[in-house]
């Protein structure tokens, strides 16, 4: 037998109650032997430029950060990379309180230490870059199920079941004042020809 | 706390419920009622929603009824879970 520990990526207290948090689960494995679906991140996006040069289909995705709705943006290549914004930053993502208001904000960056308090800064380094892609295996099949060791953004919102189903993980409004994110460290994924469906792993259980 | 084959315990191994509904609910047949609980439309039951609760009052509540249903996220870090290792 193993423990399987959820591992707190991210908390924001407000009073001294949890009011929002993104978790992270131990990895899940490539328990059918997929294709693996390797992740990279880099700053300028000269390492996805490489990829695509090799003819290999990339994925960008960005992360998000509590405070603010979902953003995934999809390239799908061949063609290369331009201006990608990505940033290295020296905080990310960092908590902070609002010496007026003592509302708590979460950054991509530095504010201004007149306006704010510095909490926390989350240390580890694969959070400190906006985007990563995915780059597919050689000559995938629409329908093909990949396994992604590394999964790049958080979700909250839905997925995919093996069987095609979707299914609503959490309620964002009805969590908007005790919000969490759930973040799947690696996952499976149907690829449909122009994006990756994830597969998601049970998650609730009632009784 | 935590689960082990569907059968919640406390941190101290007290035993306090199985995590199995007669009816088989699934999330879809939950709506929200409050900030922490939620309505079963199979049986007209309130379901304690887990992400709202800590561990404390989870166990106060289970240790005075134990037959109170819970709606339990996996993911939630209250819930230390085990699985067969078979490596």
């Amino acid at each position: 037998m193993k423990i399987i520990k959820i591992k707190p990526l991210f908390e924001i207290y407000r009073d001294g109650k949890r009011v929002s948090a993104i978790y992270e689960k131990d990895k899940y494995g490539n328990k059918k032997n997929r294709r693996v679906i390797k992740t990279i991140y880099d700053v300028e996006g000269n390492s996805i430029n490489e990829e695509i040069s090799k003819g290999s289909i990339c994925i960008l995705r960005s992360k998000y950060n509590p405070n603010n709705p979902p953003r995934v943006e999809t390239y799908v290549h061949p063609r290369p990379i331009e201006e990608l914004f990505s940033t290295k930053y020296n905080q990310y993502p960092s908590v902070y309180r609002n010496k007026e208001t003592q509302g708590i904000v979460s950054s991509d960056c530095s504010l201004p230490e007149d306006e704010y308090e510095h909490l926390f800064t989350h240390p580890s380094p694969g959070d400190f870059y906006r985007y990563g892609a995915y780059v597919l295996p050689p000559n995938p099949k629409v329908g093909e199920i990949f396994y992604i060791e590394n999964m790049i953004e958080y979700t909250n919102t839905s997925g995919l079941r093996e069987d095609g189903t979707h299914w609503e993980m959490e309620n964002w409004e009805h969590h908007s004042g005790a919000s969490s994110i759930y973040h799947y460290s690696d996952i499976e994924a149907r690829w449909n020809g122009e994006d990756l469906e994830f597969i998601a792993f049970p998650v609730f259980i009632i009784g | 706390m935590y689960l082990k084959e569907k059968n919640l315990y406390a941190t101290n191994g007290d035993f306090l419920k199985k995590i199995q509904c007669p009816k088989s609910a699934s999330i879809d047949n939950l709506q929200p009622k409050n900030n922490t609980s939620l309505n079963c439309n199979l049986c007209e039951r309130e379901v304690l929603d887990t992400d709202q609760l800590s561990e404390n009052e989870l166990e106060t509540i289970l240790r005075e009824n134990p037959d109170t249903c819970l709606k339990i996220n996996l993911l939630n870090p209250m819930f230390n879970q085990y699985e067969d290792n078979k490596n």
